[in-house]
């Protein structure tokens, strides 16, 4: 079998399916690219650049690059809205899916927005990134007026290219693939059970709802009354090094993305006071040399994770924590606190295990060798869906899986 | 001797590399510096095994991608060969920071890469072993993967009693922070200090003794240690500064041999077809470096089974034209410019194997000989010739822009629908380091009341230094404003990354209000 003429599943379409799926069709291979939410990119196509004057590595352009040459790479099929139903066969493998278009034909959608200005139900419809890099809209149907009582079609009605049709029907097929690459990453922590009042209190945000509101905002405000905030408190460590979570890892990125953060908001609004709620700090490299304790950068550093937040009048945040200095309990307030909301293991990681015979780790990552009876052969795992990792080790581990790839491909199936 | 891939380094990354290449059928010579000692190589289930030279030293490299040309030096004498990509994969320094916890090795007071040989830490059952990690200096999750592999083995095997004194514990790796939740529920002390230096005393019979607080009991803390190891920060090995120059590769602030610039990731660096790996492009941990090699491997062959650019895509000199004044040969950050000799004098050429296309050697060449597709002044001007879309009374602006960064952040803000000016011409260019004096001027010349390059960031140029001479360009087409009684702010300079779109209509729109006030 000459590995050109194979096709390949990549199923995840983040930082390490891009890449994977780049690396794969520039050697001729046939990609189908499987993502299951509407847009590419994943969560490191949200991130905003942080760069004050100079690029301070934080990665967001390289994903950007990414979705770019996804776009250019010829051989490479995208399917959004993909789920996968069931696997059957060894090599080549069957993957049965659905998978449904969010309303909205891509192949007539301009990304006008004029939809977006008629529709009633905030949130309802999105306006996100395909393959060549232009935004199109997609439909939520969670929040879709027409998918609860069919009782409004605005959206539709408005859009000059005919573009959308809330009446859709969900495609179901077969998929034969001679290899599947496994590369559906991780889910941010959902901080709403700890003590700190994510989703009650307006000015209570994850790192990662502070990375939306940068890309829209270079003057960034706060959320309740659009003010820009005073005192700001980073709270690291939510979800992760957590043993009453059972959560026995490190997330590596946030340290880095809260200090890359918060240097760039002070930058540019210097008057904004920012403390950092932490237990190490796990920088690594020469961005951050400065050392753990150093104020170079002007925030305020607390060796201890806070216990609890009260909302005061005027959206204000008591926060309660055990100064290790005074050794003594202390309360601060702020106006806002990011909670730096560590990586998971995705809820759907068991039900891939189960269709590829992959292993399922304790930590509810999944293991990267497939399980040692499993017959199913050419199933290989990429990035975050192993475990925390931050971009650049994605784009090296979607690299090496690449690599195993194409070398199982052309040895007939042989693994070296 | 002929060789498709050179392999220059010591250690288990570059042999699993050459391993992992042999197993394609790639011809592969691995160069060792050191001796035959240490890891054998893995045996190749096909291909020919590995051809090895060792104790030599990379002597020159000549040629480009596809054709390099490389000087061996061993045992005093030189041996010639030819590869079409080279990989350096060397091994790291380790280096004892012994005086940072105010102690000097002893019998007693060992390194971390010492501890693991014969006879150097020898407790017996129900001693006291002290670790020290990161007091003040900021230290590595693969140091720590070092110190908790050895604390495992200790507990494990010698039943000590073991301390580790942190002062910053960093976990950010798989499994680290795991490991340290086994150790402590196998017995071991993990005492973390926050701005507080412990005192440390060598007593008379040679064991440590090191008074601190423990932070989580609020009460002091003494230890008797029979055994102190220490920690190390790891370093580039001596040879990078050697091979720097000698490749013509960027380093990043540590000195590893790839810079930080996030568009080299993974393995490339900013001259086409030499790779980087392992601990010669920063700290990695041992249990990576099947990751790193696999995909080191990849991006080699990945490389070598892509027919090389060709000559019309690179940049062209007009041989004609060229004075040999060699500034492109000075500027070009892929190393891409050659000078071979001929009969009449040197003969100045662009490698098309490893030129980018960035333009900047376009820009700078004195003589204006230097031809590459979408960077010349006609089709600039025709560009800018063209009507603008709607009639206004606003300035118009030119923009410069970097294909990878600032078009794309244009293309964004235009999509999105964020406020433009309606006067704007938006001129795509490869790399802002392409848009020549000359460039900026016929610009003013043609109309635009304003012109603005819109470069990357500072160490995200793909062309590492297009922001800068960007940066220059603009001053001197500044000074030559000034000279004329024009003013200087009609030029300016953007840096933005390519999701920035917001930013660039704020920027733009900033600039039509500052050239609107110009205008009053």
């Amino acid at each position: 079998m000459n590995f050109q003429d194979s096709a390949v599943a990549v199923v995840g379409g983040g930082v390490t399916g891009l890449t994977a799926a780049e690396l794969l069709a520039r050697r001729g291979i046939a990609v189908t690219l499987m993502e299951k939410s509407p847009f590419l990119g994943g969560h490191a196509a949200q991130l905003a650049c942080k760069a004050i004057d100079a690029c301070v590595q934080c990665g967001a352009c390289v994903v950007e690059e990414k979705l770019r040459q996804v776009g250019r790479v010829p051989g490479i099929t995208v399917w959004s809205g993909a789920h996968i139903d069931a696997v059957q066969g060894t090599t080549p493998l069957t993957i049965g899916y659905h998978r449904h278009t969010f309303g909205v034909d891509r192949t007539k959608c301009d990304g006008c927005g004029q939809c977006l200005e008629h529709c009633p139900a905030a949130g309802a419809l999105v306006r996100g990134r395909g393959a060549d890099l232009m935004p199109v809209v997609a439909v939520r149907r969670e929040l879709c007026h027409f998918y609860a009582d069919e009782s409004c079609r605005r959206c539709q009605e408005a859009c000059p290219q005919g573009a959308i049709d809330l009446a859709e029907v969900e495609q179901r097929g077969r998929l034969t693939a001679d290899a599947v690459l496994v590369a559906t990453g991780f889910t941010p922590f959902d901080p709403t059970p700890k003590p700190y009042g994510y989703g009650r209190f307006k000015n209570v945000v994850t790192l990662l709802d502070l990375e939306h509101r940068l890309r829209r905002q270079t003057l960034l405000t706060r959320p309740s009354d659009d003010a820009p905030p005073q005192r700001m408190a980073y709270i690291q460590c939510v979800g992760s090094r957590d043993t009453q979570l059972g959560h026995n890892w490190c997330s590596q990125i946030c340290c880095a993305s809260a200090l890359r953060q918060a240097r760039l908001i002070r930058a540019r609004q210097p008057q904004i006071d920012i403390t950092l709620f932490y237990i190490d700090l796990q920088t690594v490299g020469q961005p951050f040399q400065s050392g753990p304790d150093a104020d170079a950068d002007g925030l305020h550093r607390v060796r201890n994770i806070p216990a609890d937040i009260i909302e005061k009048a005027g959206g204000e945040l008591a926060v309660i924590y055990f100064d290790p200095r005074t050794r003594c309990s202390s309360e601060d307030r702020f106006d806002m606190v990011v909670l730096s909301v560590g990586m998971t293991p995705a809820a759907d990681n068991h039900r891939l295990a189960d269709h590829f015979g992959l292993v399922l780790a304790e930590s509810g990552f999944l293991s990267r060798a497939p399980a040692a009876n499993s017959p199913a052969r050419g199933i290989f795992c990429a990035g975050a869906v192993q475990g925390p990792m931050r971009i650049a080790e994605s784009v090296r581990d979607a690299s090496r899986a690449a690599g195993e790839i194409i070398s199982y491909l052309s040895h007939n199936g042989d693994l070296p | 001797m002929k060789s498709n891939v050179l392999i220059y380094g010591d250690g288990a990354c570059a042999h699993a590399i050459a391993g992992r290449l042999s197993h394609r059928q790639v011809s592969v010579c691995l160069a060792m510096t050191g001796g035959a000692g240490g890891q054998d190589l893995p045996a190749p289930l096909v291909g020919d095994r590995p051809q090895v030279i060792h104790h030599t030293r990379l002597a020159q490299v000549r040629g480009t991608a596809g054709d390099f040309r490389v000087r061996l030096a061993a045992a005093g004498a030189m041996r010639e060969l030819s590869a079409a990509a080279l990989v350096i994969s060397q091994s790291a320094q380790q280096q004892p920071t012994f005086s940072a916890y105010g102690l000097v090795p002893g019998p007693r007071v060992v390194r971390l890469s010492e501890a693991d040989q014969e006879g150097r830490l020898a407790p017996n059952a129900g001693d006291t072993v002290l670790l020290l990690n990161s007091w003040e200096t900021e230290s590595h999750p693969a140091v720590v993967d070092g110190l908790l592999r050895l604390s495992e083995g200790l507990i494990r095997n010698k039943g000590v009693r073991l301390f580790y004194l942190t002062g910053n514990l960093k976990v950010a790796a798989t499994g680290l922070e795991a490991r340290c939740e086994a150790l402590k529920a196998a017995g071991a002390v993990f005492v973390k200090l926050t701005g507080q230096q412990p005192s440390i005393v060598r007593l008379d019979d040679g064991r440590i003794r090191v008074d601190c607080t423990d932070e989580l009991l609020n009460l002091p803390l003494t230890i008797i240690a029979d055994w102190v190891v220490v920690d190390e920060t790891v370093v580039p090995n001596g040879e990078s500064d050697h091979l720097a120059p000698l490749l013509g590769l960027e380093r990043d602030a540590g000195g590893f041999l790839q810079s930080g610039n996030v568009h080299r990731l993974p393995h490339h660096t900013n001259r086409q077809g030499i790779f980087v790996a392992g601990l010669s492009r920063g700290i990695i941990l041992e249990a990576d470096i099947e990751t790193e090699a696999g995909s080191t491997a990849r991006a080699v062959l990945d490389f070598l089974n892509t027919p090389l650019q060709a000559d019309a895509a690179a940049a062209q000199i007009n041989q004609g034209r060229c004075a040999r004044c060699l500034t492109c040969y000075r500027l070009c950050p892929y190393g891409a410019v050659s000078i071979s000799d001929f009969e009449e004098g040197p003969r100045v050429s662009v490698a098309a194997a490893a030129c980018q296309g960035c333009g900047i050697c376009v820009a700078a060449c004195p003589a204006v000989a230097i031809e590459l597709t979408g960077v010349n002044g006609r089709e600039i001007a025709a560009q800018l010739a063209k009507p603008l879309p709607v009639k206004t009374q606003e300035p118009f602006i030119a923009a410069f822009c970097c294909a990878r960064s600032a078009e794309a952040a244009h293309q964004l803000a235009r999509t999105m629908g964020w406020g433009l000016p309606t006067a704007l011409r938006v001129i795509a260019v490869p790399c802002g380091g392409s848009v020549a004096v000359a460039h900026l001027m016929a610009a003013l010349e043609q109309g635009a009341e304003g012109v603005l390059v819109g470069t990357c960031h500072d160490g995200n140029c793909h062309s590492e230094s297009g922001n800068r001479r960007a940066r220059q360009r603009i001053a001197q087409a500044q000074q030559l404003l000034t000279a004329a009684g024009i003013d200087r702010r009609r030029l300016c300079q953007v840096s933005l990354a390519a999701n920035q779109g917001r930013r660039f209509a704020e920027a733009l729109t900033a600039f039509q209000s500052e050239l609107r006030s110009l205008k009053a």
